[in-house]
């Protein structure tokens, strides 16, 4: 089984994890039972995405899930260093920002984003859908 | 819920609006500046809409829709009023007439003869002539000039005359489970929208998204509505987008401006409740409160799921069988004579006049009696008891003619809290007690503006969000109790919730800032809550637009008080407010009890008097000086009408008390003498009598004498006023 998460570091109840270049369909089934497990041990989850060169809606997906469960129960799922190929799926689902999450993009590039729609302005995510 | 019974009266409704509405346009017509007679229009317009949208009638909302536009365009004075434009509009009136009739007749699921439609979109070209040099604020006008090289088509989905106010795309988007699986990505898809246009907004539904659990991630579970600004009109365009989709997932595609109705069949085809789509689409800004209100008057689903039910089967069954359909016919129409053999329209004047002419037989019958009594005939006396026997009988039924149940004006408020709650985002759920309890049609007319006004304040400042109702320990729905019922001579309409009751601090403190109370005085629950019935006063922080516009407090208490009734509120901080109001049960005509008062005859109506005792020297009998008497033990407020008529001291030595009561109070007025009860024909006092106090009214006595009937209520107040002054 390739591991798609691998450990940066722990401490105590929080995991930093570095993601693979691929997360999609195509190893959503190992992924995401990878990703839970670590969800289902550690109370915090950072997940480090500046490797990732694949990412689709089934990756998305699974980010959503554990972001209305940490929302729910008060936890962190934490996404950072999001790679381009992150950025251009969670701009065009409206999650950018409103993820909690920090993302850079450089100034010049902005323009090819949409970043966030009107309507998640200033709104966690969970409270605005 | 008999829906016959309820067409019945939308027809009557609606014929009454629609003679309402031609009358006010052939004012129009003599007087073009009659701006009243144009509002009243409007208004006719806007009901007869509304209703019809509750029984799923959508050939006249849509037709009302439009009209009501160009009506309000009018009333921004964008067109002239002309004697051809009148015409126009009287045309529009027929047509309308028209389709009540055929809606009210067709059998159900029969279609509506496309004649129809034709014709009124005849009568819009017609009438939009009028509204050229206007801004191009209707939508019949944006769609002539969105397709000027084209012929005039009717094409009623795409094209419809109520559509929203978004000038975007929408598009629904909900995929097969196995979407991923097949090799797709929904992702790719909307991205790919970029290529005809702008995401404007874009929300991820994802109800059908399970616990971590239970959660496949080879499984997609998430459903987009999107809204577009695209540089096309073309449907097909945007369609092209998601064809390769078409397999894998429901799109709905609504262009710009599309019809509520549209809007309202898709929801029904979607998982997520409609509350819940229509919530997404107001916070996406796609739908905004008015398109909702069109939405959900457009469909009879939501004007009562309940009645759906009832019907679907039954359209299923006549278009299945046609046989039994064919059958059915004769028997329909049948049932409907006999409907109309039931019930008889008569205009509300023929009434008062017949009720008139049985007050003056009242008086004239009270004249015969006495006359019967001074002749000393044993036979006539027995007929003239006989004959005051029948007019009893006959006042009874006559009144009764007028006594319409309230429960049909109760129910109709059902619709308008569901409504408003929506736009409030609150759970509310109306009550209805005692609608069978009957009370004078033109009582009913008068109270539905104040009843309506409460019923807005309750839903709007009452009762408090579902996440607050939570939070202080209550269940998340509120609850609004409308109950009538009879009590001493008068109906009692209570409008409750268990909202978060009256600040009493708070409405003091405003009373104290506007100088209506000073700060050093004591103030009972009920005065410091009458405070709200002053004109301008509110302790709300903010205006919304359910309530705070339109009739104020003020107002609802005038009305009330023009009817003869009263107003009073009882609250709990955090818990509840009732709003009882109190109104006599008869205008014409009542059983009144006769007293002398010096010289002169006063009426008190019999049913709120409770009896009368005999007191001795009330001045030394009267507690601590004070204007009060113990009646059993009882301290009870009392007023000398002689002192407060100034009328002629008797200077008796024993007195009459007559104990009256009012609601909760209780109150003795002393009189010289008690002549015993009679019929009372009310008349009203002309208008020089207005300021007068403690009086409601007069009666002509059966040897010719005037009588003037007492105000009880204001009396009462005044005794206990008294007492503490």
């Amino acid at each position: 089984m390739a591991t798609i998460f691998t450990v940066n570091k722990e401490d105590g109840d929080i995991i930093f994890l570095n993601a693979s270049s691929t997360l999609s369909i195509r190893n959503a089934k190992d992924g995401w039972e990878e990703l839970h497990a670590y969800w289902t041990e550690y109370n915090n989850v950072t997940i480090d995405l500046s490797g990732v060169e694949e990412f689709d809606s089934a990756g998305f997906q699974m980010f959503l899930i554990l972001k209305r469960e940490a929302a729910r129960e008060g936890r962190r799922f934490l996404l950072r260093n999001h790679s381009k190929a992150v950025i251009k799926v969670l701009d065009i689902y409206g999650a950018i920002g409103i993820f909690g999450d920090k993302v850079h993009i450089a100034p010049k590039e902005r323009n090819l984003f949409y970043l966030k729609y009107g309507l998640n302005k200033n709104s966690h995510y969970f409270r605005a859908i | 819920m008999n829906l016959e019974s309820i067409k019945q009266t939308f027809l009557l409704e609606s014929e009454e609006l629609l003679a309402g509405m031609e009358e006010y346009l052939l004012q129009l017509e003599k007087d073009p500046g009659n701006e009243e007679a144009i509002h009243a229009i409007f208004r006719a317009v806007h009901t007869i809409k509304g209703s019809s949208g509750m029984f799923g009638y959508d050939n006249i909302v849509h037709f009302t829709h439009t009209l009501e536009t160009m009506m309000d365009r009018l009333r921004q004075k964008e067109a002239v009023v002309t004697p051809d434009l009148i015409a126009t509009l009287l045309k529009c009136h027929d047509h309308i007439e028209t389709l009540v009739e055929f809606d009210t007749t067709a059998e159900e699921g029969q279609a509506v003869p496309e004649e129809y439609s034709q014709r009124g979109q005849e009568l819009f070209s017609e009438l939009s002539v009028f509204f050229q040099g206007g801004k191009q604020s209707v939508t019949v006008k944006k769609e002539e000039s969105a397709k000027p090289t084209q012929p005039k088509t009717v094409e009623p989905l795409q094209r419809p005359t109520n559509g929203i106010q978004s000038p975007y795309w929408h598009i629904s988007l909900r995929f097969a489970h196995s979407v991923l699986a097949d090799g797709l990505d929904p992702f790719s898809f909307i991205h790919y929208l970029k290529k005809i246009g702008s995401i404007k907004n874009l929300y991820p539904v994802h109800d059908s998204l399970p616990d971590a659990d239970l959660f496949n991630p080879e499984i997609f579970y998430l459903g987009f509505e999107i809204d577009l600004d695209a540089q096309t009109d073309d449907e097909q365009t945007v369609r092209s987008v998601f064809e390769f989709l078409e397999e894998d997932a429901t799109i709905h595609i609504f262009p710009p401006h599309s019809a509520s109705t549209l809007y309202e069949k898709v929801f029904q085809k979607l998982p997520e409740s409609r509350e819940r789509l229509t919530g997404i689409l107001m916070k996406m800004g796609t739908l905004v409160p008015a398109d909702l209100e069109q939405t959900s008057s457009d469909s009879p689903a939501v004007a009562d799921a309940g009645d759906v039910e009832e019907t679907e089967p039954k359209i299923k069954q006549s278009t299945k069988d046609h046989p039994e359909k064919k059958k059915e016919v004769p028997a329909k129409t049948s049932g409907k004579e006999e409907q109309s053999k039931k019930f008889i329209r008569i205009e509300a004047a023929k009434l008062d006049l017949l009720i008139n002419l049985v007050g003056e037989l009242v008086i004239t019958e009270a004249n015969i009696s006495q006359i019967a009594k001074r002749e000393n005939s044993t036979a006539m006396l027995e007929a003239a008891s006989a004959m005051d026997r029948l007019i009893e009988e006959l006042r009874d039924n006559v009144m009764n003619i007028r006594m319409v149940q309230i429960g049909e004006t109760f129910r109709k408020f059902e619709r308008i809290v569901r409504d408003i709650s929506r736009d409030l985002k609150k759970e509310v759920e109306l009550l209805i007690k005692g609608g069978e309890t009957e009370l004078d049609k033109n009582l009913i007319d008068n109270i539905n503006d104040p009843l309506m006004h409460l019923i807005r304040n309750s839903l709007d400042h009452g009762l408090e969000d579902p996440e607050d109702r939570e939070a202080a320990g209550k269940p998340r729905k509120g609850t609004i109790l409308l109950n009538a019922f009879h009590d001493t001579g008068s109906i009692v309409i209570e409008i409750s919730d268990d909202g978060k009751g009256l600040g009493k601090d708070k409405i003091l403190a405003k009373a104290v800032e506007r100088g209506l109370a000073n700060k050093a005085q004591y103030y009972s629950d009920s005065d410091i809550y009458h405070f709200i019935f002053e004109p301008g006063f509110s302790t709300a922080e903010k205006l919304t637009n359910i309530s705070g516009r339109g009739v104020g407090m003020d107002v609802v208490r005038r009305n009330i008080e023009a009817l003869r009734g009263t107003v009073d509120i009882d609250s709990t901080e955090g818990k509840n407010t009732i709003i009882s109001i109190r109104l006599p049960l008869t205008l014409a005509i009542i059983d009144g009890f006769i007293v002398t008062v010096g010289d002169a005859k006063y009426v008190i109506p019999l049913d709120m008097v409770t009896e009368a005792v005999e007191v001795k020297d009330i001045e030394k009998n009267s507690e601590r000086g004070g204007n009060f008497i113990s009646l059993r033990g009882e301290l009870l407020p009392y007023l000398r009408l002689n002192t407060f008529f100034r009328e002629k001291n008797m200077g008796s030595e024993r007195e009459n008390v007559i104990v009256v009561t009012y609601g909760q109070q209780k109150a003795g007025l002393v009189v010289d003498d008690l002549l015993g009860e009679s019929q009372t024909v009310i008349k009203p006092l002309g208008k020089i009598f207005d300021q007068l106090h403690g009086i409601s009214g007069a009666t002509i006595m059966g040897n010719g004498d005037v009588a003037l009937i007492l105000d009880i209520p204001r009396l009462i107040e005044h005794a206990i006023n008294q007492q503490y002054g």
